[in-house]
């Protein structure tokens, strides 16, 4: 039963509308259809078709890419490296998963060397690591701001493995299939290791849960 | 009743990842296991909590900024390719040049050249040959004349 109203409890992802999409973005999107068509366009070479690929998907991919990182500065340097991936390997998309899929690939995978990227930066370095997360708190600010802090403080202290998988089903809603696309691994690691990171996380938040 | 399926089901049939007679099965047991029923509340309360999580938004200014980096990158996606494809040209017109010199001054050569030269040129690469003081030049004069078994090495 439980199983079932659980797609009634989701919480949908609200769609937020650009408001003030680039003007040619804007100009390409009332022109062109789907994202697939959005994509063989600038595949073709139609620049404004990409940008309008951009509008789409820039917000929940900033979204993933701060929970992902942690902070605004660097979410937004992924997000363009994500773009500029996506630009140079347009003639890659085979058409498996859908557009936001493949991106949400290619964003893990600038992350996963972005990851890489600042490790050996500090290994030489006496620098505290930005990737060092803050605690989380004991619950005082329930209902509040501290609840939200705490939530991305908790996350951001999982592993990246198990901090992936959660945003991306609790967050984004995405299926078993998806998730495994977007990480590269099997569905039975997705489940493992979902279950895994809820544990943990629960532990972690535990003050604001019963 | 079954006994009371993992955690690790339980949070997978909270997903809707089990189906068949073994989704009967747990769902028969949840509804009247309490530690069960109370882990499926947990799962679900987290998700509520996860739902309230901080939700942050791009700017305007960083939205504008992202679609000129685009511009950038792809600009030099462009001038790479005009690099390149400037670089192909460059190279087969200087290839198709040389070519061009190399076909001529052979042309030209074998215009020039008077019927003489080559026999004047065997005769020398002969006397050279026969100037020799090496053994290997001695056996290979030797071995050139007809009948010349005595061979005297210096």
């Amino acid at each position: 039963m439980l199983a079932r109203n659980y797609t009634a409890e989701k919480t949908e992802t609200p769609n937020v509308e650009p408001k003030g999409p680039h003007p040619e973005a804007k100009l390409a999107e009332t022109k062109l259809a789907d994202d697939v068509g959005l994509l063989q366009k600038a595949a073709a070479g139609d620049g404004r078709a990409f940008h309008a690929l951009l509008d789409r998907h820039m917000d929940r991919l900033y979204r993933l890419a701060v929970t992902f990182v942690g902070n605004a500065a660097d979410a937004e340097d992924l997000l363009q490296e994500t773009f500029a991936g996506a630009y140079k390997g347009l003639d890659g998309f085979e058409g498996r998963a859908s557009v936001g899929t493949w991106l949400t690939r290619i964003l893990v995978m600038q992350t996963a060397r972005f990851r890489r990227d600042r490790k050996r930066k500090q290994m030489g370095s006496i620098e505290a690591s930005e990737f060092d997360a803050p605690s989380v708190g004991h619950g005082s600010g329930v209902g509040g701001v501290d609840v939200r802090i705490d939530i991305q403080a908790a996350l951001l202290q999982l592993s990246p493995a198990h901090r992936e998988v959660l945003v991306l089903r609790e967050f984004e809603q995405m299926s078993y299939e998806e998730i495994a696309e977007v990480l590269g691994v099997p569905q039975g690691t997705v489940e493992s290791r979902l279950y895994r990171a809820r544990a943990e996380l629960r532990e972690k938040l535990s003050a604001y849960l019963p | 009743m079954i006994p009371c399926p993992t955690n690790e089901e339980l949070s997978a049939y909270r997903d809707g990842r089990i189906d068949g007679t073994r989704l009967e099965l747990i769902q028969r047991h949840v509804a009247i296991c309490q530690p069960c029923g109370l882990e499926l509340s947990r799962l679900s309360a987290l998700s509520r909590l996860l739902a309230s999580a901080l939700r942050p938004q791009l700017s305007q200014i960083a939205r504008h900024r992202l679609h000129d980096k685009i511009d950038l990158a792809m600009e030099r996606g462009l001038i790479r390719f005009g690099w390149s494809l400037s670089g192909i040209a460059a190279s087969v017109l200087l290839i198709g040049s040389a070519l061009l010199m190399h076909v001529d001054s052979v042309r030209r050569t074998a215009e020039a050249a008077p019927p003489w030269l080559g026999v004047a040129a065997s005769s020398d690469a002969d006397a050279v040959v026969a100037n020799a003081r090496t053994p290997a030049a001695a056996l290979y004069l030797a071995d050139a004349s007809p009948g010349s078994s005595n061979l005297e090495l210096p």
